[in-house]
């Protein structure tokens, strides 16, 4: 019985994939086109990814999980040279698994 | 009496001699002065006022007017190849005396002092070449130098690769040969009694937990690289660790037949708040290679508690360790040459590194054919039970475990609530901290589990209040923050265990049961 449930989470999760993608693709677009220096859009690219990471980790996504954690990390030590970059990996693993 | 025709003659002969003279003069540009030798002027050329000589007539003092002639002796002939004339011209002046008078002779130097001036600059510049022709040496023999420091690091580093690679081949070789042979037999006697099946099995696993601290090793040490190794801290009973290990290690030191001592002053029910699997990692590297080099004699390890450290030191009366390779043993890959004795060359180094991030120092004492010491601390809070229990949980997960469970994001919630129920324990979900305390001043529960981001309240503001309102209920953080700042906040704010998502459920599970074990909550 749970597992059926347990199953239909999964599945559910993994429907939201897509919307995931869509997500980091917006957060991407404002990267780029603002500052990077700008603090709240630190915070939200910061929040967006802290959550991503944890759900995607519970769900299975070892890969999605590792990347946002790897740019957490970067972005708590002021590194955004890569974050465009790390943006796209995370969203087209997104896709790939959509 | 002289010959007046002769005198008349002389005294031509000098007219012609200055006509002569001043002609010369003209056609070559000079200009003259004709003084008296006591500088008294008896005739000025007309071009001297063209080098910015004031007007001179006959009967003035020249020394009076013309300023570089003062002390100069007009009986002496004497050459001044560089003045500067009154207007700052350079001249050249030449003193050329004669039996009564002197001629003071004025001509242009221009050219001369600047070719003398571009000699001065070509001989600056020849000494600027030869300085920066000195310094190119000095950088190339730098830069040489620099270069075979650089090639000496490299063929050490390929030395050292090269060693890793002998050393980890035969690593892992030998618990692999190990699980191969005993897995052999086992196939091939199915029918074995059941201590020899015990025995074999128990040197298959313990091979097998080797190679599996072996792997760890190598992969902590990539990511200590990168700076992301975490450390994950809950309530741990020491002595049980320490029993732990000790059981561990006594048999290798058993099988190269040394003695093996542990000697403990802990108190039994001392529980403190650190990663425990981290700690194991360290005393298990610094035993194993205490006894893989001690061939005879013993292998001791000590611990103490005392103003919230934990003291530990290994001794052993091994070979010792020469003060040139007390420098090099933390190093990555190092491993002292003649030895013998295999290894990856980096359980000291994943050792510090681990001791480090705990916030505590590693010493190493050492002398040869004396034996070695190594000793750490670190410091850690002591998690005071409250309510001791005699034998078993209070609350196990088959009595049902309440669980207060603060987690914002729906997937999350959804999976752990479901994965948590399957184990028997009773969830009560809410969104925010805030919804949380509300819940814990309503109903009783085992544990509260709570994320760290949420909005309205988030899970540091939470635990904070949880424990200035006094209440002690074990309080495990679960975040996907795997920052060690985050991690020493929430100790700080006393929570009893941070866990960072993904999170197993049986992790999580056996730490509520130990908080329950260690507290004895009440249900």
């Amino acid at each position: 019985m749970n597992s059926d449930r347990i199953n239909e989470l999964r599945l559910r999760y993994q429907r939201s994939l897509a919307e995931k993608a869509e997500n980091v693709s917006k957060l991407l677009v404002q990267v780029r086109e603002q500052a990077l220096e700008k603090e709240d859009l630190q915070v939200q690219v910061h929040e967006y990814l802290h959550k991503l990471a944890g759900s995607s980790g519970m769900y299975g996504y070892q890969d999605i999980a590792d990347l946002c954690r790897k740019t957490l990390t970067e972005l708590e030590t002021n590194e955004f040279t890569a974050l465009s970059e790390r943006l796209v990996q995370i969203r087209n693993l997104l896709q790939q698994h959509a | 009496m002289g010959n007046p025709a002769a005198g008349q003659k002389k005294l031509l002969d000098r007219e012609r001699f200055l006509q002569i003279t001043r002609q010369l003069y003209d056609s070559e540009h000079f200009a003259y002065l004709l003084v008296d030798h006591q500088w008294q002027v008896l005739e000025v050329s007309d071009n001297l006022v063209d080098y910015g000589f004031p007007l001179l007539v006959p009967g003035l003092l020249a020394t009076d007017m013309v300023d570089f002639l003062v002390g100069l002796d007009a009986t002496e002939a004497i050459t001044l190849p560089f003045i500067n004339s009154p207007d700052g011209k350079p001249i050249r002046v030449r003193l050329l005396p004669e039996a009564a008078n002197t001629i003071v002779m004025v001509s242009d130097a221009t050219e001369e002092f600047l070719g003398q001036q571009m000699l001065q600059q070509k001989a600056n510049e020849n000494q600027l070449l030869l300085e920066t022709q000195d310094k190119l040496m000095r950088e190339l023999k730098e830069a040489k130098a620099l270069l075979e420091e650089k090639n000496s690091q490299l063929e050490e580093a390929a030395r050292l690769q090269s060693s890793f690679i002998s050393g980890l081949s035969h690593e892992f070789r030998t618990p692999l040969s190990s699980i191969i042979g005993y897995s052999n037999l086992l196939i091939a006697q199915p029918s074995l009694d059941a201590d020899t099946l015990n025995n074999n099995l128990e040197v298959v696993q313990r091979s097998g937990k080797h190679l599996l601290s072996l792997v760890e090793n190598l992969l902590d040490h990539g990511k200590y690289n990168s700076s992301e190794i975490t450390l994950n801290p809950k309530s741990v009973n020491l002595v049980a660790l320490f029993n732990e290990i000790a059981m561990m290690v006594a048999p290798l030191a058993a099988a190269k037949e040394i003695e093996f001592k542990s000697r403990s002053e802990l108190d039994g029910d001392l529980t403190v708040f650190l990663d425990d699997s981290r700690l194991r990692q360290c005393l298990i590297n610094l035993l194993g290679n205490a006894i893989k080099f001690t061939d005879i004699g013993m292998v001791s390890l000590a611990a103490s508690w005392e103003d919230d450290q934990l003291t530990v030191k290994i001794k052993d009366t091994g070979p010792g360790i020469s003060s040139e390779h007390l420098q090099q043993i933390t190093k990555p890959f190092w491993q002292a040459p003649g030895t013998g004795k295999a290894g990856t060359g980096l359980g000291l180094t994943i050792t510090e590194q681990i001791i480090e991030l705990m916030g505590g120092s590693m010493s190493i004492d050492s002398q040869l054919e004396k034996g070695t010491e190594i000793s750490f601390a670190i410091t850690a809070s002591r998690v005071e039970a409250e309510l001791e229990t005699n034998g078993g949980p209070v609350t196990d997960i088959d009595d049902g475990m309440r669980l207060l469970f603060a987690e914002d994001d729906e997937d999350i919630a959804a999976l752990t609530c479901l994965l948590l129920e399957e184990q028997g324990v009773a969830v009560t979900h809410v969104g925010n901290g805030e919804q949380a305390l509300a819940e814990l001043n309503s109903q009783a529960f085992d544990l509260v589990l709570m994320d760290l981001h949420m909005p309205v309240m988030d899970g540091f503001t939470a635990a904070k209040k949880i424990r200035d309102d006094g209440n002690t209920i074990p309080l495990i953080i679960m975040s996907a923050s795997s920052n060690s700042a985050d991690q020493a906040r929430a100790q700080q704010l006393g929570c009893d265990g941070y866990l960072v998502k993904p999170v197993d459920i049986q992790d999580l599970l056996a730490m509520g049961q130990q908080f329950l074990l260690n507290r004895g909550t009440e249900k």
